[in-house]
């Protein structure tokens, strides 16, 4: 008889989202808009313009580096313009999760934008169409553990003890407590909220970059971002350890020694950059 | 006579291709740009309530389409006051932004990080490239 946590019942509990008393009011009215099946762009702008705490944080978010548009979206209609639905839809989620974030697991957030940042610049790097996706790949892979420490804050407390005190990865220490990680619980909500299947993938494969089938690049280019980011020593108040970076999706994406070299040049610029989203 | 004219168009040719060939690389990379690291290096995005009398701007401050200050400016007083009455949201100023610990303590926070990737030459060659980058972060 295992003391983990049974993996249908955690995907259970984690897809009614809505019915968790710790879940604020306003990320449980944007989960409910998320699912729609055919959200329209003016739905989405009217949702968002009609909270102007949520719009300033869009706004700001758009404007910053790591979606590359410096002081130039000026509206979430603009936003929507240029950036897709799809981004908008996740950027909306990742600000609505910034202050569960910050709150719940220190450094988070910092990672969160970090990852941002370097899978913007080697989504450009490697041609990707949509770069602005992959950065909201970035942004959005770790939102599992955000989930799984709302649902099990006891258990999650003690993962998080456990990958202190053994030098393990949050990753690997949730294994002993639950029977899945915080990239499926990630994927599942992913799911369920409509979001396109490379991100998705990128979030469930974000430590088994292996395993993608139809988003290998986005997916590789998150796991690198992701070592990168902890290499570069961003966030890691939660997470220290810098994960190993498989070497499949490091051949896939074929970054010279000067590509690294900006991506932490332009991590280092984005975290000292005095913008209120960091 | 029909050899020599023929070398020469060939000679032209190639200097054609060479002269449209670079163009077009130049007009690629225009297209495709992506802002590179060196440019942004000692570039510094501060709130305008941060600036200081001897700070460099890295970037013109505009007013409209209009130039007010330009990149290289050695800001005064004087012009810290009127920057600061322009609400503006950030200024770019030349240099890093501080370490806040000492060289010694982030390299040694750089060991910790990677503790369990040393049987990694990956892993190592990435180490190796994040000491350079913090090194110059302190140069």
């Amino acid at each position: 008889m295992s003391d983990t946590i049974d993996i249908s019942l955690m995907r259970e509990r984690v897809e009614t989202i809505e019915a968790l008393p710790t879940v604020p009011a306003t990320l449980k009215q944007i989960s409910g808009m998320l699912e729609k099946p055919r959200l329209s762009i003016e739905e989405l702008g009217r949702f968002i313009a009609g909270d102007p705490a949520l719009t300033s944080k869009i706004l700001k978010m758009v404007n910053s580096a790591a979606y590359g548009f410096p002081n130039r979206i000026s509206s979430i209609s603009h936003a929507i313009m240029l950036l897709g639905l799809n981004v908008v839809r996740g950027l909306l989620l990742g600000v609505s999760v910034f202050e569960l974030m910050r709150r719940n697991i220190e450094g988070l957030w910092e990672h969160s934008l970090g990852c941002a940042v370097a899978a913007r610049w080697i989504a450009q790097k490697k041609q990707v169409k949509e770069p602005e996706e992959v950065s909201v790949c970035g942004l959005l892979h770790d939102i599992g553990k955000v989930i799984l420490i709302l649902h099990f804050p006891e258990e999650y407390e003690k993962v998080q003890a456990k990958a202190g005190k053994e030098g393990i990865t949050l990753h690997e220490a949730e294994r002993v407590f639950f029977d899945a990680t915080h990239s499926d619980v990630g994927s599942w909500l992913a799911r369920k909220w409509r979001f396109p299947v490379n991100l998705v993938e990128a979030i469930e494969y974000h430590h088994r970059p292996r395993l993608s089938k139809s988003a290998q690049l986005e997916t590789a280019i998150v796991h690198v971002s992701d070592a990168l980011v902890h290499a570069k020593g961003i966030g890691t108040a939660h997470d220290d350890l810098v994960p190993a970076i498989n070497p499949d999706a490091w051949g896939l994406l074929q970054l010279s020694v000067n590509d690294i070299k900006a991506v932490l040049d332009e991590l280092e610029e984005a975290a000292s950059s005095e913008t209120e989203v960091w | 006579m029909k050899g020599r004219n023929l070398k020469n168009l060939d000679k032209t040719r190639a200097g054609v291709n060479a002269l449209f060939g670079t163009c077009l690389a130049d007009i690629r990379r225009k297209i495709r740009y992506i802002p590179n690291a060196k440019e942004l290096k000692g570039l510094r995005k501060i709130h305008p309530d941060k600036l200081e009398p001897g700070m460099i701007l890295a970037k013109p401050i505009l007013i409209g389409s209009a130039v007010f200050l330009g990149e290289g400016v050695v800001l005064t007083e004087r012009l810290v006051s009127r920057i600061q009455n322009m609400n503006l949201d950030y200024a770019f100023v030349e240099g890093r932004s501080e370490q806040d610990m000492p060289l010694e303590e982030a390299l040694a926070l750089l060991d910790h990080r990677f503790r369990n990737c040393d049987g990694s030459d990956l892993m190592m060659n990435i180490k190796e490239i994040v000491r350079k980058h913090i090194i110059e972060l302190y140069e």
